[in-house]
């Protein structure tokens, strides 16, 4: 099956690649030199180069990819294309434990506080899964403890000084810089595991395009696939959202973009939207960081805007012309 | 290819209340079975169950003598193929790409099954863009496409005017000389004149079975659907067909279905 541009798929996909490996690189070398430069030479540029911007790189691929796959697994198990992680409530029961552990230990990073308080979120599903039926169900769920979650933050919000406000106002903004080299070279083999995994479910996901109805009659056992991946998608979602605050519209975007150059078959579209994931997120992180030099803004902000923009311009496509 | 679809005391029931009950039956060689009744008698339901969509609370149900609650979800799916009534879904994918979905491009199968429904001038088209007849082709299309021992149908033709309708009973009647058909429909007609058995379920539980001279008595006719369906036999050699009488509260008015035939 070959797309506008007369690729197969193969090359489609080599091609994103590479367009990834040459911005990588770009951003690699990006950015401000100063007088440093002249004194230490090359050792300097090399520091900068591997011991900031590289793990800084490592960080957007691996968090673009996952928020990529995260999302297109989201719009397929939801069956609607503007689901996305979010609806789970991950992102606001996170950010909930990434203020209390602010305000409680200000020097650590939030990481192990969002990530507890996420987790936690799962239980409520593993509950569920017994008495759920309907989709509807998760998603209401979801919703319960993001609004909950919410609530109880703005509570703290209310109380709190304002240096831990504005401490939490910087990690939620969705910010790369402040990374931390460990937590992310221990949650990025369990992100590419996740990755994987549903990779290998790409079948299933290609039959529930049709409904439930069809998907079980050709051999899928509906609701503990949708559980499953429910499952997947909390932890790898939890995981990203501590290491780099919550950071939207990559788990819409990203699958979107993938449809348009892809045919609609997910043993393609999930390693594309992996690799658009990371191009979008690189490319945010790498403007934001030099847009307004001397100062950096975060890659969150731009990605609001830019996503914003982009809901406009889906609107004037034909595709949208049509219930899903 | 041996073909045995054995169904034995089926109860189904939803938080007490039965839907279906007593359902017994045996169907052998590769034929079109219609299961007709009036709205509620438990059709849908007797679909699915047969489907593997639900269980039943009762009985057993057996395809080869391998009953199929204790199959694994795929080996079932190889056996039984079901084109449901309700797709809620529309996704966004042009009709190749479904066609295609299961078979490789260059496949014959999914190609003849086109031709014979006249989707090729739809090929390209994306689904939510067609009309319900046209989703409705391309769905059959794809279903039939998988080629299972056993098809089926629940209410394929609702969409289809008759033409359209008469064309692909005419189909089913091929196909099912190679596999096991069994449909759903409302129309006594067609279903009448095409399929070589009916069960007519009445109340969730089956009323008769047989061939279709067999079920089509007046007394049948009269019993479920009151007397609105009358039997005409017609001496051209050409298929008795049913006659719809409406009695409005003042007129008498008369609708004769399928006058074509």
């Amino acid at each position: 099956m070959k797309n506008i541009l007369q690729l197969s798929p193969k090359s489609t996909l080599l091609s994103l690649l590479i367009a990834l490996l040459l911005i990588s690189l770009i951003t690699i070398l990006l950015g401000p030199v100063n007088q440093l430069l002249q004194i230490q030479g090359i050792h300097y540029i090399v520091t900068v180069a591997l011991q900031l911007r590289l793990p800084r790189l490592m960080a957007t691929w691996v968090i673009g990819a996952t928020l990529a796959v995260m999302g297109l697994v989201s719009q397929r198990i939801f069956h609607n294309r503007l689901a996305s992680p979010d609806v789970l409530g991950i992102s606001s029961s996170a950010s909930l434990g990434a203020f209390i552990s602010i305000l409680l230990y200000p020097t650590m990073p939030p990481f192990w506080g969002a990530f507890t308080a996420s987790l936690l979120l799962l239980f409520p599903f593993l509950l569920l899964i017994q008495t759920a039926h309907t989709t509807i169900q998760f998603l209401l769920l979801g919703v319960a403890v993001g609004s909950i979650s919410s609530g109880i933050l703005a509570f703290l919000i209310n109380i709190s000084d304002t240096h831990t406000i504005s401490q939490y106002l910087f990690w939620s903004l969705g910010s790369l810089q402040v990374v931390d080299w460990k937590t992310l070279s221990i949650s990025t083999p369990i992100l590419m595991i996740i990755i994987f995994i549903i990779w290998r479910q790409h079948q299933a996901l290609d039959l529930l395009l049709f409904g439930d109805i069809w998907a079980e009659t050709r051999g899928i056992h509906v609701k503990h696939f949708r559980i499953s991946m429910i499952l997947l998608i909390s932890i790898a979602v939890a995981l990203t959202v501590s290491l780099a605050g919550p950071i939207g519209f990559i788990a819409l975007i990203a699958p979107h973009i993938a449809k348009i150059i892809l045919p609609h078959q997910h043993v393609w579209l999930i390693p594309a939207s992996a690799v658009i994931g990371a191009l979008i997120l690189t490319m945010s992180d790498t403007l934001a960081r030099l847009l307004f030099l001397p100062y950096e803004i975060k890659a969150g902000i731009l990605l609001n805007i830019l996503g914003g923009l982009y809901f406009i311009f889906l609107l004037t496509r034909r595709n949208m012309w049509y219930d899903d | 290819m041996m073909i045995n679809l054995t169904a034995h005391n089926l109860l189904f029931q939803i938080h007490q209340k039965i839907l279906l009950s007593n359902i017994t039956f045996t169907l052998t060689d590769p034929q079109l079975v219609g299961i007709i009744g009036a709205n509620g008698s438990g059709k849908s339901t007797l679909i699915k169950l047969l489907a593997g969509l639900l269980k039943p609370n009762e009985g057993s149900l057996c395809y080869n003598h391998k009953n199929l609650s204790s199959l694994p979800a795929l080996e079932r799916a190889k056996m039984i193929s079901l084109l449901a009534p309700q797709w809620e879904l529309k996704p966004h994918i042009r009709v190749q790409e479904i066609l295609t979905h299961h078979h490789p491009i260059d496949s014959d199968r999914w190609q003849h099954y086109s031709d014979k429904l006249n989707l090729i001038p739809l090929l390209q088209r994306v689904f939510p863009s067609l009309s319900q007849g046209e989703q409705a082709r391309v769905l059959l299309a794809r279903t039939l496409a998988l080629q299972t021992p056993i098809l089926l149908l629940d209410e394929p033709f609702a969409n289809l005017d008759l033409e359209q309708e008469e064309k692909l009973w005419q189909l089913l009647k091929l196909e099912a000389k190679k596999r096991l058909i069994i449909i759903t429909s409302h129309n006594l007609q067609l279903c009448g004149h095409h399929a070589s058995q009916l069960i007519l379920l009445r109340d969730g539980s089956i009323y008769a079975m047989g061939t279709p001279k067999d079920i089509f008595t007046q007394k049948h006719l009269n019993e479920t659907w009151g007397s609105l369906a009358y039997r005409l036999e017609n001496k051209r050699k050409r298929p008795s067909y049913i006659w719809l009488e409406y009695e409005a509260i003042n007129d008498h008015h008369s609708y004769a279905s399928n006058k074509v035939f």
